[in-house]
């Protein structure tokens, strides 16, 4: 048996050790709300020689991810956080990192993004970023956290993905809560995560250029390699989830499931409020004899298209709460996504899309039950509409 | 190499599509876009070295 | 590099780390400038390149003209992408996982645009935070690679295509914006204004920036024949002019203390810098007298900081 540790701690200082154990050769990081907790952990253990890193005190978040992109590039193991406007003010650098092939791992401590301001959770700081091109995980309690963070290094730096990461965690509902942990020794991570050997580095023994002029020419064939390396980092995702699974006996899936077996409803989040959503559903089953699960959508990008239309088979509605709003659009960022996905499916089923909890309003284990309710009955009736908004005074 | 590089399928770039092979631009003809030619005369050459230090292409070697 | 203080021209180094087949236009000075930068570092060095002209051409895929390490990013972030790459090669080194024995210059590049307007908080940033690197601005005092619009290092009444003479206006309107200054408020070690016009002077001062250790900030004019509208070949001559007419005075600021590099007994009056240029045709006497009051008086403020260095 491997040497376990077990120890209540606030989730943000869980995940500041377990970018310690990953060994981190640099971290570029500017304060914001709700992520500060990260950072200035991660600086005392610098200060006190535990962490063998370079950590710089950037002026910006634009700042932050272009020094990442330095420390990467020089073939460091590279570490960030960042949260809502800070994430908004990398923006720019975001679409860059991907394209230049940099395995950086970064917190995001989900925010609302502005305005009015507020420093409260929901996702859009997340869905303003869809479409740079990072791989974009989501962790629902500390544990999970701990262990993504660590996985997060094994895939982006394995050699067949080189991309960058965000791991996903709900600001203050999860980054301030003080959670159980089972912490990992050195010795367990040394052997699951040897130090990052760069394909490519800047050193003068081996002159390269990076960060090209992209002619007509050349630009459609760099995105199209940008595009099937993200999409083929899912099977490196999946393979590095059992090697976890199997060392330390923790598994993880791209979706996960609670509760579905013979469900005609289901459920469908991303991030801490699954846990409401898990007393909802157990509710349900076992106080109103209901048939109803939730699917917690772990992998946001790339998104698992095939893993989804295998598990919602035989399923009558779908319920995905969304914590962002795509303005004037067709639906919530997740519900518009699943209702692509298995829209050229036969037997789909019934995709209701709810919007809630933004800018920290709680979503109860009550809002779970009226949703559930609510989308079995748009099913009934047969509803066509495109979101709805729930938990918002009317 | 085999192909062009415009003729390569989006499989046979390098990695971020890095350049590897240091100062290939060398390969690259310039000057068919100018309109004015220099020409050396050589009989007057002093060899002081500061055309090769005034060019910007390095075109002018000892 | 000792070879250097005897200023003879076939005695600088032969080494190239910059190679032919960029795209640069006829007679840019800037490209000359990186030339000499170039054979002053030889191969131990990495840069770190801002969006411009300079990125442009030496980096269309698949030609690249570098024989160093570079990487480009984006257009404000050079200094920020420096202190990357030389935070990440100290952590690496410390680590023993980058090799050790031998010194390696960190570059970050940019134009002025990248420099003195988007790329400001980034440089700041980067020498407060004291990274061991060297900061170069190539200055050719407007956005040329987007097409000649007006940056806060326009001078004072050059035409630009955002800052155009017409009717009403006599182009800039504004003072270029010092940044070799703001540099030096950063008390960092090093900070000097070069010009590809005296290659000497200008490779010297590479040197020293290197040998230091600590932030060092290069500010050089780089004369563009297509934005200054003049002939190709006046570039040199009209980086010469601005030195002799004072506008652009070459000195150099080693731990906060001024040193002039390039002295003249007699200098020439602005009109003889600015009248080959196509973009101040346009001013009267009346703006030409102001602007010689002007460059007389920022030369007389160097002097006196000089002095004081010396007293």
């Amino acid at each position: 048996m491997h040497k376990v540790r077990n120890l209540g701690i606030e989730v943000s200082l869980g995940i500041s050790e377990a970018v310690k154990l990953a060994d981190v050769d640099a971290i570029a990081a500017y304060p914001i709300t709700p992520q500060t907790h990260i950072v200035e952990h991660l600086s005392e253990l610098v200060a006190d020689g535990e962490l063998n890193a370079e950590f710089i005190p950037v002026e910006s978040e634009h700042s932050a991810m272009s020094v990442c992109a330095g420390t990467a590039a020089a073939g460091a193991r590279t570490y960030t956080a960042t949260s809502s406007q800070g994430l908004a003010l990398m923006n720019e650098i975001l679409f860059i990192i991907p394209a230049l092939r940099l395995p950086i791992v970064m917190t995001l401590a989900n925010r609302a993004l502005s305005g009015p301001i507020s420093i409260w959770n929901d996702h859009s700081d997340l869905m303003s970023v869809r479409d740079t091109g990072w791989i974009a995980i989501f962790a629902e309690n500390g544990q999970e956290a701990f262990d993504l963070t660590l996985q997060s290094f094994k895939i982006a730096e394995d050699h067949r993905v080189l991309l960058p990461i965000s791991v996903n965690i709900d600001g203050f509902t999860l980054s301030h809560v003080i959670e159980p942990h089972e912490f990992l020794s050195q010795e367990e991570v040394n052997e699951f995560l040897p130090p990052y050997q760069p394909l490519v580095q800047l050193n003068p023994d081996k002159p390269v250029s990076m960060g090209m002029v992209g002619i007509p020419e050349i630009f459609f064939e760099a995105k199209k390699a940008q595009d099937v390396a993200l999409i083929e980092s899912k099977a490196v995702i999946k393979e590095v989830f059992k090697d976890f699974g199997d060392r330390f006996g923790r598994y993880y899936n791209v979706i996960e499931s609670y509760r579905t077996e013979d469900a005609e409803t289901l459920l469908l989040t991303m991030g801490s409020i699954s846990e409401t959503a898990m007393e909802a559903i157990d509710v349900m089953r076992d106080e109103q004899g209901r048939r109803v699960g939730l699917l917690r959508l772990r992998l946001w990008r790339p998104f698992p298209v095939d893993e989804l239309r295998e598990m919602v088979k035989g399923v009558k509605t779908l319920a995905v709460i969304d914590r962002a709003v795509s303005f004037g659009g067709t639906g919530g960022p997740v519900a518009g996504e699943i209702r692509s996905a298995l829209y050229s499916t036969a037997d789909r089923p019934y995709v209701a899309s709810f919007i809630a909890g933004l800018g920290g309003r709680d979503v109860t284990v009550k809002d779970f039950m009226d949703m559930a309710a609510l989308a079995e009955k748009m099913e009934a009736e047969g509803e066509i509409h495109e979101y709805k908004m729930i938990g918002v005074r009317e | 190499m085999a192909k062009n590089f415009n003729e390569m399928t989006w499989k046979e770039y390098s990695l971020a599509f890095m350049v590897t092979r240091p100062g290939c631009s060398a390969e690259y003809r310039t000057g068919d876009w100018r309109s004015q030619k220099p020409v050396v005369d050589k009989s007057k050459c002093i060899k002081c070295g500061i055309w090769e230090l005034r060019s910007r292409w390095g075109s002018v070697k000892r | 590099m000792d070879a250097l203080n005897v200023y003879a021209a076939k005695l600088a180094p032969q080494q190239e780390s910059l190679a032919p087949g960029h795209r640069a236009c006829q007679g840019c000075a800037e490209l000359l400038a990186v030339r000499l930068v170039a054979k002053t570092l030889g191969r131990d060095y990495i840069i770190a390149n801002a969006t411009g002209c300079l990125e442009i051409v030496t980096s269309s895929f698949p030609h690249s003209a570098w024989q160093v390490p570079w990487i480009h990013v984006a257009f404000e972030n050079a200094a920020a992408v420096a202190s990357g790459v030389e935070a990440g090669i100290k952590s690496l080194k410390k680590k023993g996982r980058y090799p050790v024995d031998r010194k390696i210059t960190i570059v970050a590049q940019a134009g002025d645009g990248g420099t003195v307007d988007i790329g400001l908080q980034a440089l700041s940033g980067a020498l407060e935070r004291g990274h061991d690197f060297i900061y170069i601005c190539y200055d050719n005092e407007a956005y040329m690679n987007t097409g000649i619009q007006r940056s806060s290092s326009t001078p004072y009444g050059a035409a630009t295509t955002t800052s155009p003479a017409g009717k009403e206006s006599i182009g800039q309107v504004t003072m270029k914006k010092n940044v070799a200054e703001i540099a030096v408020a950063h008390d960092i070690p090093y900070v000097a204004t070069a010009s590809p016009s005296y290659p000497f002077d200008l490779m010297e001062k590479v040197r020293k920036a290197a040998d230091m250790e600590g932030p060092a900030y290069i500010h050089v004019l780089a004369p563009c024949p297509t934005g200054w509208r003049m002939a190709p070949n006046l570039a040199v001559s009209i980086g010469r002019l601005a030195v002799e007419t004072k506008v652009f005075p070459l000195y150099e600021v080693v731990n906060g203390e001024y040193r002039m590099t390039v002295q003249y007994k007699h200098h020439r009056p602005v009109k003889d810098y600015l009248k080959p240029q196509g973009r101040f045709r346009h001013l009267q006497e009346k703006e030409i007298e102001f602007i010689q009051q002007y460059v007389d008086a920022s030369y007389e403020k160097l002097l006196k900081k000089i002095a004081m260095s010396e007293g």
